[in-house]
């Protein structure tokens, strides 16, 4: 039986104990501002790291997410119960939770605080994209999110503005675009970001108001109520015509970049004669207008043969039928058809 | 007052529980084996380029209720495998069973030497050559269509220009009128420059979809389902069932790129179809043209395409006989769903065995 393998008592014993002992120090109302580094967590990575060779491809993307889902509800849920942790009313405590969670999310981005899980939690369209750019890019997705861009842009872009000058000017030229591109892109990108952390500060809100109906029982319910809210408030925010137009210009930004990517990889590419995308596009045109021209031929062709097969098939009847009337003049007609099926075999 | 109950003894138990339903579901998972998709034995009848045309087999048991054969036009997004995931889950099955004769085009996974197909070659070109297949096979001047999404507005451009071969037609979670005020999808793609985009990828990775989609709903599609998965990792067979439907998901062929341009420059961005504007292949389409019998079925609960996207059809279709049918689902759920193999499958070949 493999089971050992993959999961055992040790294991267990080991989130049992440090629950354990987290609960009591709830228990004893410590008032403990920051936990320990959480010791499921480690544990379950630990785990993961060691059994994961052993779970088929299929499955390891999978099992990597619900995992890290988990990590994401308890966290959440630890969270919520250190905050509560020593206070004299836990209300409080729950209102002190979602007042930091709120202003979590007027932070950057990538603040570092007591509730980066949750605010992280609105990272996943984020994340989403940086995975999409990475699949059709030789860079990583994130790669300009860190960048500073703010008081650099002004001055890239005065530098940017020099016309190219002397025999590389065309080259220059291409350069500067290139950067003029990636500045655009890493704006686009910041902009799209702080959109996120405004809903991720209304999801707040509405978790806030949420929980006030309802007692929340579990991590789960928790977890469900917080995706909830930020799957309600994502769909309404993503349909204003704000939204619509960062998107458009966050994709038109990374398609600009890559384009100019493009044009200096073509320049690299023909200056050693090897055919570029351009080149090889006006192929793909040439060759499916080509197909399409065959196709039509073809169907032309096959219209023009059923119709012959038709004619000869009338042509073909009568002569039968006046074979056996035995007119002269009619005979005559058969050998004339025959001839030209011979003719087509 | 906020009331917040959450015990540190229960939370503890609560990551036990869950830690322990993850560590013994790895045991299903290294356990199951080949994630199978497309279960019912099926003949390719005609091959081109990419393209196969299948005919499935009629099930044992089984007879002929229809003499007019059934083709399934399926969206160039993703693959038709969603149609017969599993045997307990197949529309296919379902038509099968109704006594229909069906047939079905799987695209393939176009590559960079299909760059330059448009809607025309596809509508005008690949369709029409696979509809004058089944004619000839079948000795007939006209066949049932059944277009899925994208396919159903493929195949409504195919019987407003061709409505000579299309005897019924049946369209499910088709889009028509591509900007209706719920269409997300719709709104994003506004202000993208689409010529910019295809002129610098080509065509459309399949990454760009499945980021598209999932951003539909991001919470849910790339998070929650799987904390919900864990529920069901105790049961080997739901642990199977899911990684099938991750796998269609993932399994995105990309888009030719001329193709996806006129989809979304001429549909999505200029919504011409209900304008009677669309143009496919140099010629006009007016489905107004389209006087054949109709049947739209739409998803109450699509996320991917608003039911008014669809039901605007029966606007303007210049058919007589149009009917619609509303399933109370989602866009998957039309197909994988229990209460569509119950209800859905047997109404479509009802409406076609009737006509």
């Amino acid at each position: 039986m493999i089971k050992n393998a993959f999961w055992n008592d040790g294991w267990m014993d080991t989130q049992r104990r440090y629950w354990e002992q987290w609960t009591e120090m709830q228990q004893q109302a410590l008032g403990i501002k920051k936990p320990p580094s959480s010791p499921w967590e480690q544990a379950m990575e630990h785990w993961w790291g060691a059994v994961q060779g052993a779970v088929p491809s299929t499955g390891q993307d999978f099992f990597g997410k619900m995992l890290d889902q988990g990590k994401a509800f308890f966290q959440m849920a630890e969270q919520t119960m250190q905050a509560a942790s020593g206070r004299e009313n836990v209300a409080d405590a729950w209102a002190r939770l979602l007042a930091g969670l709120t202003e979590s999310f007027r932070q950057t981005p990538n603040g570092d605080d007591a509730f980066k899980q949750a605010t992280a939690f609105w990272e996943m369209p984020l994340d989403n994209w940086n995975r999409m750019v990475s699949a059709i890019s030789p860079v990583p997705g994130d790669v300009l999110r860190g960048m500073p861009h703010g008081g650099v842009r002004e001055q890239v872009d005065r530098m940017l503005g020099a016309p190219g000058l002397g025999y590389t000017r065309e080259s220059q030229t291409q350069y500067q675009s290139l950067i003029q591109a990636i500045m655009e892109y890493q704006e686009a990108l910041v902009k799209y970001s702080l959109f996120f952390s405004s809903m991720g500060e209304k999801s707040a809100k509405l978790l806030q108001e949420r929980v006030g109906d309802a007692p929340v029982e579990s991590a789960r319910q928790l977890y469900d109520t917080w995706v909830g809210c930020c799957e309600d408030v994502y769909a309404a925010e993503v349909m204003t015509d704000d939204y619509r137009e960062l998107h458009g210009r966050m994709v038109n930004a990374l398609m600009k970049l890559k384009s100019r990517w493009g044009a200096i990889f073509n320049k690299f590419l023909s200056a050693m004669n090897i055919p570029t995308r351009d080149d090889l596009r006006t192929l793909q045109e040439r060759m499916q207008e080509q197909r399409r021209g065959n196709q039509s031929l073809r169907a032309e062709v096959n219209v023009l043969r059923r119709e012959f097969n038709k004619i000869q098939a009338d042509a073909a009847k009568p002569a039968v039928k006046q074979t056996v009337k035995g007119t002269a003049t009619r005979k005559t007609a058969a050998p004339g058809t025959k001839k030209v099926a011979a003719k087509k075999r | 007052m906020i009331n917040f109950q959450i015990r540190p003894d229960k939370l503890a138990e609560e990551m036990v529980e869950y830690s322990r339903k993850l560590g013994q579901g790895i045991e299903h998972l290294i356990d199951v084996g080949e994630i199978d998709t497309g279960v019912s034995p099926r003949t390719p009848v005609y091959r081109e380029d990419k393209l196969v045309l299948y005919r499935y087999d009629r099930p044992q048991g089984v007879t002929a209720s229809n003499d007019t054969p059934l083709l399934i036009v399926y969206a160039l997004v993703n693959r038709p495998y969603m149609t017969d995931i599993q045997e307990d889950r197949s529309t296919i099955r379902g038509l099968l069973a109704s006594g229909q004769d069906v047939y079905l085009i799987d695209w393939g996974y176009p590559d960079s030497s299909d760059f330059a197909l448009t809607m025309g070659d596809y509508i005008n070109g690949y369709i029409d050559r696979c509809v004058d297949q089944v004619c000839e096979a079948h000795g007939l001047d006209s066949i049932n269509i059944l277009g899925i999404c994208q396919g159903g507005t493929f195949s409504l451009c195919y019987t407003a220009l061709h409505s000579e071969k299309v005897r019924n037609l049946v369209t499910m979670v088709t889009p028509v009128d591509f900007k209706t005020p719920n269409d997300m999808l719709s709104a994003w793609v506004q202000h993208i420059d689409i010529d910019m985009l295809v002129d610098t990828v080509g065509n459309i990775p399949g990454e760009m979809l499945n980021w598209t989609f999932l951003s539909l709903k991001p919470f849910s599609l790339t998070g929650q389902k799987y904390v919900n998965m864990v529920d069901l990792l105790d049961d080997p067979k739901k642990v199977k069932n899911f990684l099938r439907m991750e796998k269609w998901i993932f399994d995105s062929p990309d888009q030719a790129g001329e193709t996806f341009r006129q989809f979304i420059r001429d549909f999505y961005q200029k919504n011409v179809l209900i304008a009677g504007e669309a143009e496919i292949g140099g010629d006009r389409v007016d489905l107004g043209n389209i006087t054949c019998p109709v049947l739209n079925i739409y998803a109450q609960q699509d996320h991917l395409v608003p039911p008014d996207a669809s039901t605007s059809l029966g606007g303007y279709v210049g058919s007589d006989d149009y009917s619609e049918l509303a399933f109370p689902g989602g866009h998957i759920g039309i197909y994988v769903s229990g209460r569509a193999q119950k209800q859905l499958t047997p109404a479509i070949g009802k409406w076609l065995n009737a006509r």
